[in-house]
């Protein structure tokens, strides 16, 4: 039954897709290690930092990009690409007033709460166009509390003891190919600081925009909780349609101290490229927790249903005794896009428990793999892990992988795992169907009913984006 | 002895280190005069060191219209049929224990068995380890079940207490023709410092049937690959597996994968292990559907129980699926013994091995009770208890 | 109503061999009429319900269906059910995720769009859908619950009862509503179809038993075997059936 919906493609068009005209700074392309210095002197950053993107940038040249994903892409040659591009500002903007409007009118065009008085009151944002962070709101309530949420930038200009304490502790430059490139070359991104015992007072969110044409967008975001501290963090991300391919390599880095919470959730909505594969974003990002001190959860929920390629494993180093790690995922492939994407727990401390939940969904050419790694030490007494993996296929050029690794050195860890993988049902469809239902609003209303675990997990705002954007990402394929 | 030795970069090669074995040399195996063997039971086929042994072998209940020699016998009178069913459905040169198994090949076992026969006995293949030390033997057994035909196979690996650090390097082919029916058992029961490799590849058409059962205990690594082509409509393959870990320092490494290359095909796998001390157990089973497998129905499972802290179990239950009308479903566990049950046992009396012993039999009992020949089930009962070394 | 004309039906089994199911339908309901159709398993009743409402994977090679005059046989599901068709199925599917009240509410819209009809607020469907819960003796808390799902054989039952009465259709067909039901759950399903009874509206109840039409007396009973109807008389031809079996017309009952 669904077959005879893949044929009648309806070719639906990316929302997000458009360019904004704006005078930007610019670099040009190609990365050596004067691009690197000039990084860093155009941001003005410490030596420390300077001296950490050299050798992050030394240590890239000895990589070579990963391959034992299963994704398949023309190789990308890094030095056509731009590292830097910063709409033109004098100096750092102090409010929204001195932000350009085209900017401000861009942010508008994707439905993000620049100003205060916003859709989504009590979101504090901070948004960061193709290199660099333009504005972030709700500073002075923040700062009432003591948290401290501003760019990248801002906050090296800042805070660098806080910086340097705690850059890279929890993804080294040395991870791997992309995170050292990141390192050497990233421009902006966000920064989160959550003082001891305070509850943050209001959601913190990150909106990520691709603007100028064959330029990399490398950001990099650190949030710390303190002791007793908890914090909601999401992130959006949105591109224009171009016929080229962009790379998008991000880290993200999360420090979770005793009793400290961190709800990391991302709504991934980059350029999938259009029906025939051509453009979209490379999406290669590293994103990982730390649950340092006891009790310390840290939980990550992605809608995924951007990016041309997508390379992505949002994990949790569970290192403080009885800390938590969560996955939650939902991947949707359409058209030609590819996603490898899962997670990691690695179990150290004891009495660790970590839950994995991805759901898959392929349709039209899409290629979904998750790929998932459950660790346990030796050290690390009573771990448990479950994990639960599903996929649904709609339509018969598409492909479902499930790839988990489980490794235990203790014997006293408790580990499930269960995965299945089928096509959307034709009984749920007939009876969908009957009782009035469009094919289209029936496959929506099923493949929303799969994902429903997931959206429960973010906040009620983004649930109702995610519901919408996984519609959208859907139509054409099912029919 | 091997052309390109596989590193831990390799996905499939992640967890088994060869860097002590690519640091070894082996002597080619010598034909030894044995003057008895005594077999279980059925069909026997007695292998020492690698090398056919007539003498020792019990052929009176083969049926007389079967092809059965060493494999050293029909490469010079059965070429003919070697080539018409040598495995063309895999790349040997992938796998690089097998292609080394090529190229030194000992003897082995050629059995064809003819259209609608169907063999009561089981066909009990064994390879016997004896007298020399540090050798390799490189057996190869092609097997091919004709149209309709069914039979019962053991492989049987098994060692004298007086060899020492031998490596065995063994390669089955089964081919099961339209509807034919192979019930495959294989047991591995080497001597406690020998290398155990082995490469198992099962070619389908359609409306066959297939079921294979793998029992480790012995060897201190043993690695076996079990590649299984679906390659017709209809065809159905049962993969089990116990492994059960004695000995300090033992690995055992199963590769399993089921490639459904044709419409309507199931494939089930269930592996179980137990590993009673600083032992090492690994597991990948991969389910590859193809885009043509349509219908496909598909289920695996692999459960490990630790009973010693310095354990370590790594298991990877893969899916990959190209079509879409399909249902695949997989589940791992891995734990140690139900602390409840094992407590409950106790309070009635049990002391702690008996308990552990009787929740272990309940652990691999259900792969067990699937044995649907109640001889088979009590052989390999009596196998799995039995301690030879 | 409904007229049934020399419909005859195959499917194609697994190893794509042909295999006939009905045999030259013939059936006339007019509005207003319950009809019961009864046989042996295995004589294509719920084969018939199927394809009445449109399911995939039957080859209608001879024959019409027509709804109100109108050929169906092309039409899609989701159509027949825009014009008043309804089935009960005998299996409810169920649809982890999906809000049973959301569910309802939304094919409830999509028929009311069909006919040029606002839209029901969440306020004002709640206040029906409360209504009509009780009438089938089903737990309010079941709305709250993802369709069917974990729901028992007899709620199952009792929720396409509910679904009828709130889509309101003219003419439903009822695939075995009684099996796997205790008395008090089919005098509950029961009443409810005995509050659909309208002279505009017409019921096909597909059934094994008797014991169903002495709660809903039907106006017709159709025997039907090895995808024929045989015999076709008023309500006393179900009483004479649950006495005699089906062998006293001349079949065994055990085809299957």
């Amino acid at each position: 039954m669904t077959n005879q919906y893949v044929k009648e493609l309806v070719n639906k068009n990316y929302e997000h897709g458009f360019v904004t005209t704006i005078d930007s700074d610019t670099f040009e392309p190609g990365l050596s290690e004067a691009v690197v210095r000039a990084i860093s002197k155009r941001k003005n950053e410490p030596d420390f930092m300077l001296q950490w993107r050299l050798k992050a940038y030394q240590h890239w040249l000895t990589l070579s990009p990963p391959e034992w994903a299963h994704l398949t892409y023309p190789a990308i040659d890094y030095q056509k690409m731009i590292y830097y591009s910063a709409p033109k500002v004098k100096k750092g903007p102090n409010s929204l007033d001195e932000v350009d409007p085209k900017l401000l009118e861009t942010y508008k065009k994707l439905g993000i709460p620049l100003h205060e008085q916003g859709r989504l009151a009590g979101v504090a944002v901070d948004a960061v166009f193709d290199s660099v962070s333009v504005a972030t709101t709700f500073k002075a309530k923040l700062g009432e509390a003591g948290v401290i949420f501003s760019s990248f930038s801002e906050a090296v200009q800042t805070h660098p003891e806080l910086v340097e304490k705690y850059l890279g502790t929890v993804v080294s430059f040395r991870d791997n190919f992309f995170a050292a490139l990141n390192a050497a070359v990233f421009s902006d991104g966000s920064f989160v600081y959550i003082p001891r015992a305070v509850r943050c007072p209001m959601e913190l969110s990150t909106y990520f925009r691709i603007n100028a044409a064959n330029t990399g967008q490398f950001e990099r975001t650190l949030i710390i909780a303190d002791d007793q501290s908890y914090v909601s963090y999401l992130e959006g991300c949105t591109a224009p349609m171009r016929d080229e391919n962009q790379l998008h390599a991000a880290v993200v880095e999360l420090i979770a101290m005793d009793n400290a919470e961190i709800k990391y959730s991302t709504v991934q909505n980059w350029y999938p490229g259009d029906a025939e594969g051509r453009g979209g974003i490379f999406n290669f990002v590293t994103k990982r927790g730390q649950c340092r001190g006891k009790k310390s959860k840290i939980s990550w929920t992605q809608i995924e249903t951007g990016s041309a390629i997508t390379w992505k494993y949002p994990s949790v180093i569970l290192k403080g005794d009885e800390s938590v790690g969560e996955f939650y995922s939902v991947a949707l492939t359409n058209n030609h896009q590819q996603a490898d994407t899962g997670t990691k727990m690695i179990h150290i401390g004891k009495n660790t428990r970590s839950t994995i939940l991805s759901k898959g969904i392929s349709a039209g050419f899409g290629q979904n793999t998750y790929r998932g790694l459950v660790r346990v030490l030796p050290q690390a007494d009573n771990a448990r892990n479950h994990t639960q993996c599903e996929s649904l296929l709609l339509g018969p050029t598409c492909g479902a992988h499930t790839v988990p690794y489980i490794e235990v050195k203790n014997c006293t860890a408790q580990i499930e795992h269960e995965a299945t993988t089928s096509k959307i049902g034709d009984d749920q469809l007939f009876y969908c169907l009957s009782r009035g239902f469009s094919k289209e609003n029936a496959i929506a209303m099923i493949v929303n009913g799969f994902c429903k675990r997931i959206f429960n997990e973010l906040p009620m705002e983004f649930a109702v984006e995610a519901q919408k954007l996984l519609e959208v990402s859907l139509e054409g394929s099912v029919g | 002895m091997i052309q390109r030795w596989p590193t831990s970069r390799e996905e499939k090669w992640k967890y088994t280190s060869l860097g002590a074995l690519s640091q070894k040399t082996f002597a080619p195996s010598a034909p030894v005069a044995l003057d008895f063997y005594p077999h279980d039971w059925g069909i026997s086929f007695v292998f020492v060191n690698g090398f056919f042994n007539a003498d020792l072998s019990d052929l009176h209940l083969l049926p007389k219209e079967v092809v059965a020699l060493s494999l050293s016998q029909a490469l010079k009178t059965h070429a003919d049929l070697i080539c018409l069913y040598g495995s063309r459905e895999f790349d040997i040169n992938q796998y690089p224990f097998a292609a080394s198994n090529t190229a030194s090949l000992s003897d082995g076992l050629f059995l064809y068995v003819p259209k609608q026969c169907v063999i009561e006995s089981p066909i009990h293949l064994t390879f016997y380890s004896t007298e020399q030390n540090d050798f390799m033997s490189c057996p190869r057994n092609i097997i091919v079940a004709d149209t309709e035909s069914e039979i019962t196979l053991i492989e049987d690996y098994r060692a004298n207490f007086d060899v020492t650090g031998y490596f065995t390097n063994a390669v089955t082919e089964l081919t099961t023709k339209h509807c034919a029916k192979i019930h495959y058992v294989k047991i591995q029961d080497e001597h406690r410092t020998a290398t155990h490799f082995s490469h198992v590849f099962v070619n389908q058409s359609a409306g066959s049937h297939v079921d294979t059962f793998f029992v480790d205990k012995g060897a201190s690594l043993s690695r076996s690959e079990l590649v299984v082509h679906l390659s017709e409509p209809d065809a159905v393959c049962d993969m089990k597996g116990l492994v059960f870990l004695e000995h300090a320092g033992q690995q055992v490494d199963h590769q399993v994968v089921a490639d459904h290359a044709a419409p309507g095909c199931s494939s089930r796998m269930v592996y179980k292990g137990v590993l009673k001390t600083q032992s090492t157990s690994v597991f990948n089973g991969k389910v590859l559907v193809r885009p043509i497998a349509s219908e496909t129905v598909s289920h695996q499972e692999s459960h490990y129980l630790m009973l010693s802290p310095h354990a370590e179990v790594n298991t990877q239950p893969q899916l990959e699926i190209y079509a879409d009308n399909v249902k695949c479903t997989h589940g791992a566990t891995i734990g140690s013994l139900a602390q409840e049950a094992y407590f409950y046992l106790r309070s009635r009396g049990m002391d702690a091995a008996d308990a552990s012993a009787m929740l272990m039999h309940a652990f691999v009992s259900d792969v067990l009770s699937a044995v649907s020949d109640p001889a088979m089930r009590e052989y390999l009962l009596m196998r799995i208890d039995h301690v030879e070394h | 109503m409904l007229v049934i004309k020399n419909l005859h039906v195959s499917v194609r089994d697994k190893k794509q061999d042909v295999k006939t199911i009905l045999q030259g339908i013939n059936l006339t309901i007019k509005a207003g009429e319950v009809h019961a159709i009864m046989g042996p398993n295995g004589s294509g009743k719920s084969t018939l319900a199927n394809v009445l409402a449109g399911r995939e994977g039957y080859d209608i090679t001879q024959g019409e269906i027509l709804l109100n005059g109108e050929n169906i046989i092309e039409m899609l599901p989701e159509m027949r059910a825009a014009k008043g068709l309804f089935l009960a199925f005998q299996y409810p599917v169920e649809i982890p995720g999906v809000n049973n009240m959301y569910f309802l509410k939304a094919a409830l819209n999509s028929l009311r769009k069909h006919h040029d009809l606002p839209p029901l607020d969440a306020m004002d469907f709640l206040k029906l859908a409360k209504k009509k819960i009780k009438e089938v003796g089903m737990d309010e808390q079941l709305l709250s619950r993802a369709v069917n799902e974990g729901f028992s054989g007899g709620e199952k039952k009792r929720n396409e009862i509910f679904q009828m009465l709130m889509l309101e259709p003219t003419l439903a067909i009822l695939d075995e509503i009684d099996s796997g039901l205790d008395i008090d759950a089919l005098q509950k399903v029961a009443a409810g179809i005995n509050l659909l009874r309208r002279p505009d509206r017409s019921i096909v109840m597909v059934t094994h038993y008797q014991r169903l039409l002495n709660e809903v007396v039907p106006d017709v009973v159709h025997v039907m075997v090895n995808g024929k109807i045989i015999k076709s008389g008023g309500k006393e031809l179900a009483f004479e059936l649950e006495e005699k079996g089906y062998g006293w017309l001349g079949v065994d009952e055990n085809i299957t």
